[in-house]
């Protein structure tokens, strides 16, 4: 392992400690597999950064909400990352101290796969609420992002066994368009990319995405709603 | 005894040091053995053929598909302007973004249109078939066609159905192919049976004694696959799904109906090239012949081999045994 993955290793829990978030378990749950696992879960990330492979840390942050900062006691949030392949997977509750402030909010990476994560291409999906709960609000997260980031698009990875999908924000008044197939050949855990600009999401409330995945002879649609809390790098 | 001293002091003042040159030799074998090996891999024209019962196949066109009128076709265009309130997919048609053939919506499955107009190449297709069903699925027509009729088809596509598509024929096609579908897409059949062939030269081809087959083994259901070119690209490598890929002749059948499976018979074209074969794993199966098959199958080579060493056996029969002291 590379020294630069130590630091995250040695600082951000301490840090994150200060902050007020750490793992509602003991361990980092994460399992690497030899071969890929094929995932039956349609929403697979939500994020205001794209998937590619990066030589950056593995950090993962999302904005604040206000029931964070505003609560008396720590709030759950589940923290899903998965590699396109499928061979990668974690999903890990954090738990979001009382009262807390900042100006993100930083889920530590403690795993040790790190190198492992550096050469694919990998989503984030983080949701309110414990890990195993049918939660269906998502807090974009920002993963590998650089220092200053600005993102203006919000990007929804989906798992539609390759079939054309759309997304529409709403009533689809104001934001109605197909997503873009990104499926590979040994990519097994999403073939989807939604990209809707952030200009178009409310400021204030939950933004209801309506997704239609267009098969051989139905249209099957569902909807997913994700938090107006939006992070800046 | 003495016979044999006199012979080597002969060898000896002939070829100084013999044992050092058969050292030299030996080693030089050694090195030799994985370069030409390597150089074989790499550089070798091989022709890959491969016979593959499948329930979809996925083809970027290198040449335009023309020439073929599909009769009776239910034809799936993009509308003027999408309506989200429309709801539906007839056929994997979205009535949202896009339009069937306006009789075959109102009625029967064979009151489709006749259709012959002419993909460009670049154009991405989905070929899948079910019982009693073939479609052809754009899934992108290249950006230079925006705003022609053939773009209004990306998205959308040619479905038959019923007596239409008994009346499929056959379907030639050229370009970047992976025969079958991945695990991920899990509503389409991969292949389900097939064989592969590879031929190539051998040493005596030099001679005009023409290819040889080097290799030949069995498809087994499950997979999917797809030629890769051997050679580096410096730049955009022909990719299909992301893969840098050779160039496939296809020709697209469907033999039997009832099963629905698409008879595809892909030929490469005669250069370096591999097949690739995905299973449910990640780490594809490359197939190629060796430098060992071009010499084993090489029919001159192995005639030699079979009298020489006849010969030898032959020589070890007649030649007195040596006594002992």
């Amino acid at each position: 392992m590379r020294l630069k993955y130590l630091l995250p290793l040695v600082l951000l829990p301490s840090a994150s400690l200060a902050q007020g978030i750490e793992l509602a378990q003991e361990d980092f749950s994460e399992t690497v597999s030899e071969t890929s696992k094929v995932s039956g879960d349609i929403v697979m990330g939500v994020m205001l950064t794209g998937d590619a492979p990066s030589g950056m840390p593995p950090t993962i942050v999302t904005g604040i909400a206000d029931q964070w900062s505003g609560s008396a006691e720590a709030s759950p949030v589940c923290v899903r990352l998965v590699s396109k392949d499928g061979r990668y997977e974690a999903e890990n509750t954090y738990l979001v101290g009382a009262g807390f402030k900042g100006k993100n909010a930083p889920f530590p990476y403690l795993g040790i796969y790190a190198d492992f994560l550096e050469s694919r291409a990998a989503v984030v999906l983080v949701t309110s609420g414990r890990c195993g709960e049918r939660s269906v609000s998502a807090i974009p997260a920002l993963w590998k992002a650089p220092d200053g980031m600005r993102p203006d698009t919000l990007q929804v990875y989906l798992n539609t066994a390759g079939n054309p999908a759309s997304v529409a924000v709403g009533r689809g008044d104001t934001f109605f368009e197909p997503c873009t197939d990104i499926s590979e050949l040994t990519g097994l855990k999403y073939t989807t990319r939604c990209t809707i600009p952030v200009s178009v999401l409310p400021k204030e409330n939950p933004a209801r995405l309506t997704f239609f995945v267009t098969r051989s002879n139905t249209e099957e649609t569902f909807t997913f709603e994700v938090l107006p809390i939006f992070a800046d790098g | 005894m003495a016979e044999t001293s006199a012979r080597n002091r002969i060898w000896n003042t002939l070829l100084p040091g013999r044992r050092q040159i058969k050292m030299a030799l030996l080693v030089g074998a050694l090195l030799a053995a994985p370069l030409a090996s390597r150089y074989y891999d790499n550089n070798a024209p091989r022709s890959i053929l491969v016979e593959a019962d499948t329930g979809a196949l996925h083809i970027t066109l290198t040449s335009e598909m023309r020439g073929k009128t599909f009769q009776n076709a239910l034809v799936c265009r993009s509308r003027e302007k999408r309506d989200i309130t429309l709801e539906g997919a007839p056929f994997g048609c979205s009535e949202k973004t896009h339009q069937l053939t306006p009789a075959s919506a109102e009625g029967g499955s064979s009151l489709g249109e006749s259709f012959d107009q002419a993909l460009p190449i670049g154009t991405k297709l989905l070929i899948f078939s079910q019982p009693g069903r073939i479609s052809l699925v754009v899934e992108d027509i290249p950006v230079r066609y925006d705003g022609t009729d053939v773009a209004r088809l990306e998205g959308g596509g040619i479905t038959l159905t019923g007596d239409a598509a008994k009346t499929f024929g056959s379907l030639v096609l050229t370009g970047y192919a992976v025969i079958g579908t991945a695990p991920v897409k899990s509503d389409n059949l991969s292949i389900i049976g097939g064989n592969y062939q590879i031929s190539g030269d051998t040493v005596s081809s030099l001679r005009g004694f023409g290819r040889r087959m080097l290799k030949s083994g069995e498809l087994r259901s499950g997979a999917h696959l797809y030629f890769r070119d051997r050679r580096e690209k410096e730049k955009d490598p022909d990719t299909v799904l992301d893969q840098p890929a050779a160039e496939a002749r296809l020709h697209v059948s469907v033999p039997n109906f009832e099963t629905g499976l698409l008879r595809v018979t892909a030929i490469s074209q005669y250069e370096p090239v591999d097949l690739t074969l995905l299973y449910y794993s990640t780490e594809p199966l490359v197939i190629r012949p060796s430098i060992i098959d071009a010499l084993a199958n090489d029919p001159v080579l192995v005639l030699f081999a079979t009298l020489v060493a006849g010969i030898v056996t032959i020589f070890q029969f007649l030649l007195p045994r040596s006594r002992a002291p």
